[in-house]
């Protein structure tokens, strides 16, 4: 069973995302929520807390999440942390870089509730 | 005027003359260096079809979250736990709406860049005609590192991909 208290980090340099994707976390139960606004602010946080999972947008500046994404799968300590991209970039070609980096799945903006919850059951399991 | 003066005159005159035609030739040639069909043809094009996709969206979000005010107005309080449960959906539903906010900033950045290359071009005609920038070159496109490359913003209808085919990619 997936630990509903874990704690999850968002990354997203929009803050309106920010409050959205944390309602929506929050709505399907998830209580221990931090954020960071790009990746070099969520890749310190990571190293100085466990995440059960990190949902990052793409585009953010100075670091973006793709380059967090293959930080974080290179370093020996970070590497298994489920990693869910949720971007508006759509192209296959961003798509495929980021399986390739090991990402864990993949949202399209603007998304649903119905799809994040479909993708965090697939990454962590049932809730 | 006696014949001599206006020989000088008519020597003055044609002087003038290839002087201008000179100049003209010059600042056609510098502006002919500046001449980019990518703005034309890419940008301009690209930078109106990313504000009528801002259009759009401001359009579909702004219905979403009237249809959920309604639906709240609409409640029937009698059912106290039904109408929280109605509540709470519609503010989800109000939460979805708004992810249009970050989407039309990141297509307004676009549409910024193009009117920003515009504005480059204006200075470097400027500069072409007053025939102060003869060593006025184009600017090289500088290659992109592979992983800016993959920074394009949200695709306009037709470019990206859809939800359910990159599930089947991580299915």
């Amino acid at each position: 069973m997936v630990d509903m208290n874990m704690p999850i980090l968002i990354v997203d340099d929009y803050r309106t995302m920010l409050r959205i994707v944390r309602n929506l976390l929050a709505k399907l139960g998830f209580s221990d929520i931090d954020e960071a606004a790009d990746g070099t602010q969520a890749l310190a946080m990571m190293k100085s807390r466990e995440y059960g999972l990190v949902i990052s947008d793409w585009n953010m500046q100075p670091m973006t999440g793709f380059e967090l994404l293959k930080t974080v799968r290179a370093d020996d300590h970070l590497k298994e942390t489920p990693f869910i991209m949720v971007t508006a970039e759509s192209k296959v070609e961003n798509v495929v870089a980021a399986r390739q980096a090991g990402v864990n799945n993949y949202i399209i903006k603007p998304f649903s509730a119905a799809v994040l919850k479909a993708k965090l059951k697939t990454v962590l399991g049932e809730f | 005027m006696s014949a001599d003066e206006a020989s000088l005159r008519i020597k003055k005159l044609t002087q003038e003359c290839v002087d201008i035609v000179r100049t003209i030739l010059v600042a056609r040639r510098e502006m002919g260096k500046l001449h980019d069909p990518t703005l034309r043809e890419i940008h301009l094009p690209r930078a109106s079809e990313e504000i009528g996709a801002i259009l759009a969206l401001t359009e579909t979000a702004t219905n979403d979250i009237m249809l959920a005010a309604e639906d709240m107005m609409s409640i029937d309080f009698g059912d106290a736990e039904a109408a929280a449960e109605i509540v709470n959906d519609q503010c989800m539903k109000i939460f979805e709406a708004c992810s249009f906010q970050d989407i039309t900033g990141q297509r307004i950045s676009n549409v910024l860049k193009t009117l920003q290359l515009v504005e480059q071009k204006i200075e470097d005609l400027e500069g072409a005609w007053s025939g102060a920038s003869s060593q006025i070159q184009p600017e090289p496109v500088a290659a992109a590192h592979a992983d800016e490359a993959l920074l394009n913003g949200p695709a306009l209808e037709g470019e990206g991909i859809e939800q359910d085919v990159i599930d089947k990619l991580f299915a």
